[in-house]
């Protein structure tokens, strides 16, 4: 964590060994706007706390600007926009996750904690939700990380 | 085709060299994972194309070899034989033979004995083997683009070869095969070439170059952090320090030649040009001498690949619409073969190529009548009118610009010259003959640029788009806006940090930058000096903006803007004419849309927010609609100026929507713009039948095409 980063996985829950079988359901939770998201682990690539943004002008779709990840400039896009929410205005720290487009960085209000995803109880009708679970006694929305920005991608060739 | 001119040959050469090329890679492939289908049949295609290729051009016994191979490859595909290591290797080194004769031919005739001797031995190896295999390491065709002479080539069991080839030349069998004995002296020693050294050339992935590319960047910006921590522990300049003075050197070496490992010649791209000219004049009946000047000049990659389609576009249009046909050419006392040359040069930081032909050149009242929508036209010179031509709208008029029934005008040339961030200009002259210019920076990867600060944030602006800087920079209202004199020459001034969206306007002083066809002067509020920046792509999860190149990492790791002249200068334009009422000079921009509106309806909610962004960014209002209905109920409310729908919606669709405006007086005239991720021919004439007046595929365009298409529906009306 911090503005070096740490991996998603060593807080992780004793008895998760891997990305298959019971680590499948091992997530990062994101608290946006009194939301809690799931990131499954196996797209998140480190934490942030308070990484130095470089604005970028006139720019949409959520996006607010560039972080430099140690000589890689990645995108960062408030968590809350690209959701379909309100802005997220509170983050302090973001998340780095993977797609097959590139790295991104994900705002969130808080440090973002592990959790196992228990059942599944209901649809997302989000597009960028892929179901919504039980967490902790908590309900939270499983992202799709992947789709979400195929079709932001999908959105700005479109529309861009 | 007994006498073929030599310009076919050397275009077969060009290709044969392509094809065997593709030929032994495909072999190696086979040989390493196996045999595939697709793998079999593309190798295949490539000795049954060469055969033809041959046999088109004159060289029979090249096109017998070829056979030879095909009916090798044949046997593989039919699963009659299996692709044995000793098999491939005399593919291989048929194939480099192959290669030698080809060349040989294009200075004489084909070399039968040769070729002979090689359909021999090809079929030699269809015989069982009757010792066990063995084999020395051959060359691959990739690694080694000149032939290498028979003689030192190493045979397959039953090739026979007089030396063995260099022991360091990689083998790609992985079998557990014995070593090769030596192999036995061929039967004639055949007059060919030298050996190439080995080191000559080495095919590298593209991936890997910009991977190393990368990480020179990294250790460039790692020494200056590590320069700025010196500074800071030690209170020394590292500069007086003769280690890090070393290093710097190193790393700044080491950054030119992995540069230059991105450089490939123009040549690299000619093949084709050559191609499309042969082919394009054996259509339209024309006779066109191709001719190619400065072959050698190198540039980035990236920068070629981009270029290659907006030369061939150039050069498809100077065939089609340029030259004349003989009896035209001869009625006007010229010679009935037309002219066509590339010439490429470096000029400075920048490659300039031009593609001249002597046809007919643009006939500019007919720019200037199909540029009057946007103004008068006929105020300006004939140069600076021929430059419209590069303009969406005008370039789309049909007898300027569409290519070869292409659809598409001369504004997606200039679109890809924006992408490298390049110029483009031309002249011409009626009936004597046309030039365009097409200057583009050497590399991407690192500019020369002038850093200015606007507001609190640095930008880096290329040099090669700075004209100069302004030592009196005092401005005029003119015209209903604020301009400056520059060498005597009237330009307009914005702000830059108001350009780029900010609201405290700059105080500094004013820079005059050049885009493809203008100048715009810009306030800034600091010149902060000139520097080379290493220029970073953004990636693809960013929405496209025109006004940004890239962006390039400091010293202390922060991050500094790219802009790209350009579009800034597009973006400038189109805030001045917004809030400007007034026409002028400056109408020849883009159609003035301040007060024009869109309506955007989709479904999805985050493609209507990033339209409605694209549109509000470039001076539409914007209303957006979630599907038809929605739509059909805003538009009873005021009527847009253009409608741009999705097709797939909830409960009215793009065509319905389409239809149901088509049918209503109040939106007669009403331009309607499909938007849809639907590639297939049914959906687009379903929509063009139901009045779409433009049909766009989502995955095929970007912002500044959504743009023009705007522009063009909305400034043709």
């Amino acid at each position: 964590m911090s503005e070096g980063g740490s991996p998603a996985g060593p807080d992780a829950p004793p008895g998760d060994a891997g990305p298959t079988g019971p680590d499948a359901r091992l997530v990062l939770l994101l608290c946006v706007g009194g939301e809690t998201f799931a990131l499954p682990v196996a797209v998140v690539r480190e934490v942030l706390h308070r990484p130095r943004i470089t604005p970028v002008p006139l720019t949409s779709g959520g996006a607010v600007g560039l972080v430099n990840l140690r000589g890689e400039i990645l995108p960062l896009f408030d968590t809350g926009r690209i959701t379909g929410r309100s802005p997220d205005i509170e983050a302090t720290f973001s998340v780095v996750v993977e797609t097959s487009r590139g790295a991104a960085v994900l705002t969130t209000d808080s440090m973002p904690r592990h959790a196992v995803l228990e059942t599944q109880v209901g649809q997302s009708d989000s597009t960028a939700g892929s179901g919504l679970h039980r967490v902790e006694g908590d309900l939270v929305t499983l992202l799709d990380v992947e789709g979400l920005f195929n079709q932001l991608v999908a959105g700005v060739s479109a529309s861009s | 085709m007994s006498n073929p001119e030599p310009e076919f040959r050397q275009i077969f050469v060009e290709e044969a060299e392509q094809r065997l090329d593709e030929f032994g890679s495909g072999l190696m492939r086979i040989e390493e994972s196996g045999l595939t289908g697709d793998l079999i049949h593309a190798v295949f295609r490539e000795a049954h194309t060469l055969k033809g290729g041959a046999a088109m051009v004159g060289l029979p016994q090249v096109a017998r070899v070829a056979h030879a191979m095909e009916d090798i490859l044949e046997q593989i595909r039919a699963g009659e034989r299996e692709p044995t290591s000793q098999l491939v290797d005399c593919l291989l080194q048929a194939g480099d033979r192959l290669r030698a004769v080809i060349h040989r031919a294009l200075e004489g005739a084909e070399d039968e004995t040769e070729c002979e001797a090689i359909v021999a031995e090809l079929h030699a190896s269809t015989r069982p083997a009757v010792s066990p295999p063995h084999r020395e390491p051959a060359a691959p065709a990739a690694v080694a683009p000149t032939p290498a002479p028979a003689a030192d080539r190493s045979p397959g069991p039953s090739l026979p070869a007089s030396a063995p080839a260099p022991a360091e030349v990689r083998d790609t069998t992985t079998t557990a095969e014995a070593r090769p004995a030596p192999a036995p002296e061929p039967p004639t020693a055949r007059p060919e070439p030298p050996a190439p050294a080995f080191d000559s050339r080495v095919p590298v992935s593209v991936q890997r170059l910009d991977q190393m590319v990368r990480l020179v960047t990294e250790s460039a910006s790692a020494q200056l952090r590590l320069g700025a921590l010196i500074r800071e522990q030690t209170g020394r300049d590292p500069e007086s320090l003769r280690e890090f003075r070393a290093l710097s050197q190193v790393l700044n070496e080491l950054q030119e030649l992995t540069m230059r490992t991105r450089m490939v010649p123009v040549s690299t791209i000619t093949p084709n040009l050559q191609r499309a000219v042969r082919t394009l004049a054996k259509e339209t009946g024309k006779s066109v001498r191709w001719e190619v000047r400065g072959a050698d000049t190198e540039l980035d990659r990236k920068v070629l690949e981009e270029l290659a389609e907006a030369i061939l576009h150039l050069v498809r249009n100077a065939v089609d619409h340029g030259i004349e046909s003989p009896n035209e050419r001869r009625t006007a006392g010229k010679k009935t073969e037309g002219s066509l040359i590339l010439h490429a040069m470096q000029l400075g930081s920048e490659v300039v190529i031009t593609v001249t032909d002597d046809g007919r050149g643009i006939d500019i009242e007919k720019v200037r009548r199909a540029a009057g929508r946007f103004g008068d036209a006929n105020a300006l010179s004939d140069d600076d009118a021929h430059q419209l031509i590069f303009r969406s709208g005008v370039s789309t008029a049909r007898f300027v610009t569409d290519i070869s029934g292409r659809g598409v005008g001369l504004d997606v040339v200039r679109a890809k010259l924006d992408a490298v961030r390049g110029r483009i200009e031309v002249t011409s002259q009626m009936g004597v003959g046309c030039e365009f210019r097409i200057a583009v920076p050497i590399t991407l990867a690192v500019l020369s640029s002038l850093l200015v600060r606007a507001g609190d944030q640095r930008y880096a602006i290329p040099m090669h788009s700075v004209r100069n800087v302004l030592s009196t920079p005092g401005s005029h209202r003119a015209d209903g806006r604020e301009m400056i004199l520059n060498n005597g020459r009237a330009v307009g001034l914005s702000d830059l940090a108001q350009t780029l969206g900010m609201d405290e306007p700059c105080s500094g002083p004013i820079l005059v930058v050049a885009g493809l066809a203008r100048e715009h002067a810009f306030r800034v509020d600091e010149l902060l000096g000139q520097r080379d920046v290493v220029v970073k792509g953004l990636g693809t999860l960013l929405p496209p903006l025109d006004v940004l190149a890239g962006a390039s990492i400091e010293p202390d790791g922060s991050i500094v803007l790219v802009l790209e002249a350009a579009g800034l200068i597009d973006r400038a334009r189109r805030l001045r004419r917004a809030s400007t009422p007034s026409d002028g000079p400056e109408a020849y921009a883009p159609a003035a849309h301040a007060r024009q509106s869109v309506l955007v309806v989709d479904d999805a909610r985050i493609i209507r927010e990033l339209q409605r962004s694209i549109l509000e960014g470039a001076g539409y209002d914007v209303r957006t609609a979630g599907d038809g209905a929605e739509a059909l109920a805003l538009l009873a409310e005021a009527r847009p100026d253009l409608v741009m729908t999705d097709l797939e919606m909830p409960a009215i669709d793009g065509i319905q929507l389409t239809e149901s405006i088509r049918r209503d007086d109040r939106f007669s005239g009403l331009p309607v713009v499909i938007l849809t991720s639907q590639t297939s021919d049914t959906a687009k004439r379903k929509g063009l039948e139901a009045g779409a007046d433009a049909y766009i595929v989502k995955s095929s365009f970007d912002q500044s095409s959504l743009l023009a298409v705007v522009e063009r529906l909305l400034g043709a009306r």
